[in-house]
């Protein structure tokens, strides 16, 4: 337990965490953008409120979604400027908590998000830290401290647990019978109007086995990200190559959920660097003559 | 300067631990997901509860609840398609493999009641 405290409160650089910052705020603000939530309140589907948007008596107007969506977009692009990050970013996330609210109050829990939310919630509980460097008040300063480390490594732990416990549900409630039996054909299948990629697929008994074995294996062995870092060059395109599948196969959008993966686990200051460096070389040093 | 808060190891004990609790409970309490997401095994077969209304001798068909009361649907048939006489109600299943090139092959229906304004009649 020791070294596990160790190992998410070590120290980190500044500039990690605000690269995490920027990237969940700009992608907040993308997935704010990219629903259209006044059309689902003018709708008027059945209000089923899920968990905490029993405050609201009634789905919320198309009015108040509106408002709620401008003010969410615009408080993640301030937050990812870093400005007012103290008020901007519980802003957005409050934003975003009641639209995505919206979404799952129609009958349906979205899990796309959640993580999306989960890691923003981490920086938000990292206060100043997150707003210390790469801001549009201090675009170069520089820092290093404990105080960086351990939202980072936080949000890895989430995201880690996150696709350990989707494996351990399929292992829970199926167990080896979600390789072994045909569910993944019938998953392929049950779709309205499966296209061709799904359909080459379940027509393949062998094919299908391989991707349900192929997706239970990297979900359960996706935490050893944690404690190997050489196999985050594995897993993590691996779980991208997995939405990707997921996406065409099924027509399910779990882009906000490995975005996150991908803003999370970069380490940010070493791309930064080495985009300068090949950008911008520094000269070879002189000859020096006597 | 460079110390973390006094308040993050509590914080993220907790919040960790709710990341577990939630999975294992299983709770749904979004953001924190139960993660149960194509967890059960499906079947082979498809299976739900259809309603069909006659109206000026256009045929609509729309899925129903199991349980659905007549005069429900005869009040709903009413409000989306005019004056209802009857709604039939059917049993689909459909084999998911059952299939004719791309496309879906035709569900098996099966007729289980049919709802009029006097009563409700089992097929005969």
């Amino acid at each position: 337990m020791r070294r596990v405290e160790r190992w998410i409160f070590a120290p980190e650089d500044a500039r990690r965490l605000a690269g995490v910052r920027i990237g969940l705020c700009l992608l907040l603000a993308y997935r704010l953008s990219a629903h259209d939530y006044d059309a689902l309140a003018a709708r008027q589907v059945r209000f089923l409120p899920h968990f905490y948007m029993d405050v609201f008596a009634h789905m919320p107007s198309a009015d108040l979604a509106s408002a709620l969506q401008a003010l969410g977009i615009a408080a993640a692009l301030a937050a990812g400027l870093g400005l007012a990050l103290r008020i901007t970013l519980p802003v957005a996330f409050v934003c975003g908590l009641i639209l995505n609210g919206m979404l799952n109050s129609t009958g349906r829990v979205m899990v796309r998000d959640a993580l999306l939310m989960l890691c923003l919630a981490v920086i938000i509980a990292a206060g100043r830290a997150a707003g210390d460097v790469w801001t549009v008040r201090a675009p170069n300063r520089t820092a290093f401290g404990e105080r960086y480390g351990w939202p980072i490594r936080s949000a890895m732990v989430v995201i880690a647990l996150a696709y350990f416990f989707a494996s351990f549900q399929k292992w829970r409630y199926s167990g080896f019978a979600w390789v072994t039996s045909d569910n993944l054909r019938w998953i392929l299948y049950a779709q309205p109007h499966p296209n061709g990629f799904a359909l080459f697929i379940a027509d393949r008994a062998l094919l299908a086995h391989l991707f349900a074995a192929g997706a239970l294996l990297l979900e359960t062995s996706f935490p050893l990200v944690l404690f190997v870092p050489r196999l985050r060059w594995l897993l993590i395109p691996a779980v991208l190559a997995m939405h990707v599948a997921i996406r065409v196969a099924l027509g399910l959008d779990y882009s906000a959920q490995w975005l996150t993966v991908l803003i999370v686990f970069v380490n940010w200051p070493v791309v930064v660097d080495w985009t300068r460096r090949t950008l911008v070389p520094t000269p070879a040093p002189r000859e020096i003559t006597r | 300067m460079g110390a973390a808060p006094r308040y993050a190891r509590p914080f993220v004990a907790i919040f960790v631990g709710m990341v577990v609790v939630c999975a294992l409970a299983p709770l749904n309490l979004w953001p924190f997901s139960n993660w149960e997401l194509f967890s059960r095994l499906r079947g082979p077969v498809e299976s739900y509860w259809e309603a069909v209304v006659e109206h000026h001798g256009l045929v609509a068909d729309y899925t129903i609840g199991p349980h659905t009361v007549c005069a429900l649907l005869l009040r709903s048939a009413t409000v989306r398609f005019g004056v209802a006489t009857d709604v039939r109600i059917y049993h689909v299943e459909r084999l998911l493999s059952d299939r004719i090139g791309a496309h879906d092959a035709p569900p098996y229906r099966m007729l289980v009641a049919t709802c009029t304004a006097k009563d409700e009649r089992a097929p005969s």
